[in-house]
């Protein structure tokens, strides 16, 4: 049995027995399979849910979690209130739970799951003494430590720490005496916390639920407000942006925006939100929202001088990560070429928010104005039906899409070879060459045309229409 | 007596031009040639306004040559007044190389539909900084004709709304309205004069309906980087070339 309730632990069962002993004690005992993975996305699930008490939440083994409430229970006024207000919910939302509060992370794990009472807050500084009366399995110590300490007739966090360090580490491994500094705060901590904790943080609690969707954007703009403040004071900007939604039910909805360039105006931070807003559900009310900024980077105070460029600049990142947020980031780009000699490869997109060298103008690295390149690119060339009056020279008629027309006037070819080498399957041959040609027919559209491969006698050449000139 | 009744009408046309063009931005992007200039009212494609280009037969699917008439007119916006271009496209067909031949780099903006691009033409119309935005779109109706008019008040951008019927696009796409103008574009064989090879690309340009002008039809040509685009002789009635003076060279 991996788990079990309270009404079982009155009937004397406990984790780990066996569930035939179980079930010969308790004949009405209910089951469920045990599904360790759905165990751990729930808690995950609330893991994300906590982020309304600490935005920084790291789950911990199968059942715990830790959060990181430095200075951030001012808000409830004071770690008691947080505290209480925390275990209500997690109670509320079929999670009871036990939970302290201390200076360390090791020792708040010790106490929450081994002190005397289901919710513990310590002084500053004194996890040592409530540390001392627990057992040394509170340490989180190595298996083979927690089994050997005992045995010793050490069985107390007070006997251990009073033993001589260096017998200790020989005895037991390094790591013994890491987690009992960890534990009594002579040592640090990292945390796999879920988000890092981050002090550009900003929380508002409502005691009215709040549902129209109005009022979530009103607090969202407040919120943005309050940290673009403080990102203005610090000289900072952030690229991303997360604002979760706690339903008072106990789910939690995160938005997220991102940004081309670090960004710090609270209105403009709130059109990208603005969208994203209409698909939060908020149920029966959401009573509190959370922002979080990351990708922090230096972001000059404005200068006072109106200076057009950057104004533009500002500008057009704004559109950038305005649309982008509607229709998703990679559908904003600017082209670039990239070295490749196949028409299809000549492209790579860059962020559209990165200028371009010439600001506007088709200047900076461009594609080869010698070579002429159709204004539309087939996303695969079509097979056309083509007769040429000798294999080597471009057609003089060609069908395509069902309409023949004649070739008027043709240039080329431009010879291009296949990169076979970058397609591990293709096997290089003289097929993989490509003649271009440009022809205009008798209306003056024009077309790009290719012969697949040399011309070999015996051998009727494939042709294809590639590209549209305008 | 004679003149104030001229000057009444005088300022009568000009009222009837400020409620048929709306707010009048005044400037416009002149072709240089007398023949188109006439027909568009203050001689010149009006810029600060949206102008609708349709393509011809197959080219309503493919939109090659509108794209590339309208890419080669507008990329003098951008050297002219400075500022970005925004092309917004419901396939990814368009060929940056192409258009950068053109005379374009656009802000390229892939979408789903008609009501997507509309919504991103608005945007990037009203933003600071975009001098001229594309959108492919099958159709618009007053509203949204409207609306575009607005964003282009915001700066004085420039909009081309390419309509395209891509084969996704099904039933009558309701005619554009509100436009400043509504051209027409097809190829038209090009001169290369006695050399072989091809000449300059070639355009039949139809001006359908323009805001306080008058219908006209054209041979235009593509231009070197100075003059972008040539007005090589005005277009019969039945999509027929006018005589064209032959080329002559001394020497």
């Amino acid at each position: 049995m991996a788990a079990v309730n309270e009404a079982g632990e009155a009937a004397g069962l406990w984790r780990g027995k066996k569930l035939a002993d179980s079930l010969a004690l308790v004949p009405e005992l209910r089951t469920a399979d045990h599904e360790p993975e759905a165990d751990a996305s729930a808690l995950l699930g609330l893991a994300d849910g906590c982020v309304r008490f600490s935005p920084a939440v790291a789950p911990d083994g199968p059942d715990g979690l830790f959060l990181d409430v430095t200075g951030g229970a001012a808000p409830w006024g004071g770690e008691a209130a947080w505290l209480h207000d925390l275990l209500t919910r997690l109670s509320r939302a079929g999670a009871p739970a036990r939970a302290a509060v201390a200076d360390t992370a090791g020792a708040a794990w010790a106490l929450a799951r081994f002190g005397q009472a289901d919710r513990i807050r310590i002084r500053p500084g004194a996890q040592a003494d409530a540390l001392r009366p627990l057992p040394v399995a509170a340490l989180r110590l190595p298996p083979a430590a927690q089994a050997g300490l005992p045995r010793l007739g050490l069985t107390t966090v007070g006997q251990v720490s009073t033993l001589p360090r260096a017998q200790l580490a020989k005895r037991f491994g390094a790591s013994t005496l890491l987690r009992l500094d960890q534990a009594l705060g002579t040592a640090d901590e990292a945390l796999p916390f879920r988000r890092p904790p981050t002090p550009w943080f900003e929380r508002l609690a409502f005691f009215d639920p709040l549902s129209a969707p109005e009022d979530l954007r009103r607090a969202v703009g407040d919120l943005l407000h309050a940290l673009c403040e403080r990102l203005a004071a610090e000289g900072q900007g952030a690229r991303r942006f997360e604002t979760v939604f706690h339903r008072a039910d106990g789910c939690s909805f995160p938005v997220r925006i991102g940004t081309g360039l670090p960004a710090r105006d609270p209105d403009r931070l709130l059109k990208l939100f603005a969208p994203k807003l209409e698909f939060v559900d908020p149920g029966f009310g959401i009573d509190a929202v959370t922002l979080t900024a990351d990708r922090l980077e230096p972001l000059g105070e404005r200068q006072t001088r109106l200076d057009q460029e950057t104004d533009v600049q500002d500008a057009l990142a704004a559109l950038v990560d305005q649309l982008g947020a509607r229709l998703g980031e990679s559908r904003v780009w600017r082209a670039a070429p990239q070295e490749s000699h196949v028409p299809e490869r000549a492209v790579t997109r860059r962020p559209a928010s990165a200028p371009l060298s010439g600001f506007g103008l088709p200047s900076g690295p461009g594609w080869d104005p010698e070579r002429p390149r159709p204004m539309r690119l087939l996303p695969r060339p079509e097979p056309v039906e083509a007769m040429a009056a000798v294999p080597d020279n471009p057609p003089l008629v060609f069908t395509w899409r069902g309409r023949r027309r004649r070739v008027r006037r043709a240039e080329g070819p431009e010879r291009i070879a296949e990169e076979w080498w970058l397609d591990a399957a293709a096997v290089p041959a003289v097929n993989r060459v490509r003649d271009y040609y440009a022809v205009e027919d008798g209306e003056g559209e024009r077309f790009w045309l290719f012969r697949d491969g040399l011309y070999r006698a015996g051998e009727t050449p494939r042709w294809f229409l590639h590209g549209l000139f305008g | 007596m004679r003149s104030g009744a001229e000057h009444r009408l005088r300022a009568l046309r000009e009222r009837l031009a400020a409620i048929e063009g709306g707010k009048r931005t005044g400037r416009v992007l002149p072709f240089g040639d007398g023949r188109v200039d006439a027909c568009l009212p203050g001689g010149g494609l009006p810029r600060g306004r949206w102008h609708e280009i349709t393509g011809e037969g197959l080219e309503q699917e493919t939109a090659a040559a509108p794209a590339a008439w309208s890419a080669r007119l507008g990329s003098r916006l951008l050297s002219d007044g400075g500022g970005e271009a925004v092309w917004i496209g419901q396939s990814e067909d368009l060929h940056a190389p192409g258009l950068a031949a053109l005379g374009l780099r656009p802000i390229f903006v892939l979408v789903r539909n008609d009501t997507e691009a509309l919504a991103a033409a608005e945007d990037a119309l009203r933003a600071r900084g975009v001098a001229a935005v594309w959108a492919e779109v099958a159709g618009l109706d007053l509203t949204a004709g409207r609306r575009l008019q607005l964003a282009c008040e915001a700066h004085g951008a420039t909009g081309f709304v390419l309509r395209r019927r891509l084969w996704a696009h099904k039933g009558g796409a309701e005619t554009g309205a509100g436009s400043a103008s509504r051209w027409r574009i097809a190829a038209a064989p090009s001169n290369p004069g006695h050399l072989p090879g091809l000449g300059p690309a070639r355009w039949r340009v139809w001006l359908e309906r323009a805001a306080g002008g008058r219908p006209g039809a054209w041979i235009m040509e593509m231009g070197d980087e100075a003059d972008r685009i040539r007005v090589v002789s005005e277009l019969a009635a039945d999509g027929l070339a006018a005589a064209e003076p032959s080329i002559r060279r001394a020497g």
